[in-house]
């Protein structure tokens, strides 16, 4: 599959992103420089690190082939999503960034440490909880770049993890957050071009939107339904009503909360990006997840006239976008684009998390836990190799994947919503939420989603996502052991603007 | 039909679209950049 064509332009991707680590090294002279690029993130590069961290190596495969497996019932995935970017900086952004800018926050444990006055017990549990569910995703992560790597050039797996891992490592550790951003900058440009470019091909080629849809049509009169009958009579047709308003609070919420999305916004260089950046991200992320699904009912509709053939494999529909390209474009320059684009979508996920887990461990479990008498460049030390032990651990486990490695991808996104939502959600707004309710909702959460997840997968399948149950068991816990125990004091809930409000009135 | 899609499948996706724009917008509009 590869040429020198897709040498050169991967090789000179490579070269630019060690450029922008060596570049973004040099700005690094302390800890909150590392881990919050001395929150100096323009309008751009904060809303495009937002979108990319929300967007992952999924967004190339996962949504084309859902949009190739289930047609238009899975579409409000393309705007929950997308949403998720909106939530997160509406809803939880401009608070901690106003917040957390007065305080000296770097993490989102130190908001939570702050406001519910509980420097080890509840900081302990996020951070530990947050590091668990971003080495997860990290594992799946690494996966999908060696699939494309593998699949482009033929060497073997464990040489394509490790010519990803090394060069992502190299510049996260150099250039944190600085490094991490700019990077993303570059990853997102080409993403969002990328996909400009060639899903009108794919889809153009299939005969376009309204030939498309017809095809679909004759396959399953519901895939041009908004939504499949209740009950699924079919494995492909769970996106049912009340399966899509599950999915869309795991999607919006859970994405939101995640711990290497919901940092960012604490880098942000002023408060006024937070007027127009949900739009810009919505509208940007959105018609880019459109047009990947999109290109999913193409590849369906082609697949279904005999004119091309996926893998006989059993994720066949992961090929989808893969597919469609290789059929709508045989030109070899655009071919190795492509072969870059797909590897922006997932290094621009993956490096945001090793960030989040080498932070997570240095900042909350090292510097303000076992050894709050760390001197600031031991911490910064401690970042580094922290980045460093969780690419090769994740990398290790990408070698030999876990059999069910969809499955922990998707228990990690529940178990984010489960653990930090309601936390979060009631901290901001509700000044009765207590530091015993928090460690409680949170603990509880995690434990929930574990349970229900693993009902759902080995014992018997649930309606709607396991995570809603735990959401719903988290904020019942919440409320109830807030009800009966005592208030945080009101330095600390006006301390960091508690209430009913998302700007200061 | 709605680009080969039935009629209410198209108004109702490109109807939530649309809020979702509304919203955005709304929001927008009424942030203060003062604060």
């Amino acid at each position: 599959m590869a040429d020198l064509i897709t040498f050169v332009l991967i090789g000179l991707y490579f070269v630019v992103l060690i450029g922008i680590g060596s570049w973004a090294s040099k700005k690094i002279h302390n800890t909150e420089d590392y881990i919050l690029a001395g929150r100096s993130l323009g309008f751009w590069v904060f809303t495009i690190l937002i979108i990319c961290s929300v967007c992952s190596g999924m967004t190339l495969l996962g949504v084309s082939g859902f949009g190739y497996s289930s047609g238009w019932p899975g579409i409000w995935e393309q705007i929950f999503v997308p949403l998720a970017a909106s939530f997160c900086i509406i809803v939880f952004g401009v608070k901690l960034h106003a917040v957390g800018k007065e305080r000296g926050y770097m993490t989102v444990q130190d908001y939570l440490a702050d406001r519910f006055e509980s420097p080890r017990a509840l900081r302990g549990l996020s951070a530990v909880s947050g590091i668990i569910v971003s080495l997860v995703y990290l594992v799946g992560q690494y996966t999908a770049i060696s699939i494309v790597l593998v699949w482009l050039f033929g060497i073997p797996h464990w040489e394509a993890l490790l010519i990803s891992g090394v060069i992502i490592t190299a510049y996260t550790v150099v250039g944190g957050l600085y490094a991490v951003s700019w990077t993303t900058l570059i990853q997102g440009g080409i993403l969002i071009l990328g996909v400009f470019l060639m899903a009108p091909f794919v889809i153009v080629s299939a005969g376009g939107l309204s030939h498309i849809n017809t095809v679909l049509a004759g396959v399953d009169p519901n895939f041009v339904e908004p939504w499949f009958p209740s009950p699924a009579y079919a494995p492909y047709a769970f996106a049912t009503p009340e399966f899509l308003v599950s999915f869309g609070i795991l999607l919006m919420v859970g994405l939101a909360c995640a711990p290497h999305v919901i940092n960012n916004v604490l880098a942000a260089k002023e408060a006024r990006y937070f007027k127009w950046a949900p739009l810009v991200a919505f509208g940007i992320y959105g018609v880019v997840m459109f047009l990947v699904k999109f290109t999913g009912f193409a590849v369906r509709s082609l697949v279904e006239e005999g004119t091309i053939v996926l893998p006989a494999t059993v994720n066949a529909q992961d090929f989808a976008f893969i597919s469609g390209v290789e059929y709508a474009m045989p030109n070899v320059a655009l071919w190795a684009l492509f072969a870059v684009i797909v590897l922006a979508a997932v290094m621009s996920t993956t490096d945001r998390l090793m960030l989040t887990v080498g932070t997570m461990f240095a900042w909350d479990i090292y510097k303000n836990i076992l050894r709050p008498s760390a001197p600031d460049k031991e911490v910064l030390l401690v970042s580094k190799v922290a980045v460093i032990v969780a690419a090769g651990s994740t990398l290790w486990l990408a070698i030999n994947p876990p059999p069910m490695l969809a499955w922990l991808i998707w228990m990690g996104i529940g178990v984010m919503l489960a653990t930090f939502a309601v936390p979060l959600l009631a901290g901001l707004y509700w000044r009765g939420a207590t530091k015993e309710g928090a460690i409680a909702s949170m603990g509880l959460g995690l434990v929930a989603a574990t349970v229900f997840g693993y009902w759902h997968q080995f014992v018997a399948p649930l309606p709607v996502h396991f995570s809603l149950y735990a959401l719903v068991i988290s904020a019942l816990t919440m409320v109830v052991v807030s009800l009966v125990t005592a208030s945080n004091s009101r330095d600390a809930l006006d301390n960091t603007q508690t209430g009913w409000f998302i700007q200061s009135p | 039909m709605f680009f080969g899609l039935p009629l209410h499948t198209g108004l109702i996706v490109s109807g939530a679209v649309a809020l979702v724009i509304v919203v955005l917008t709304l929001w927008g509009l009424s942030f203060r950049e003062a604060s």
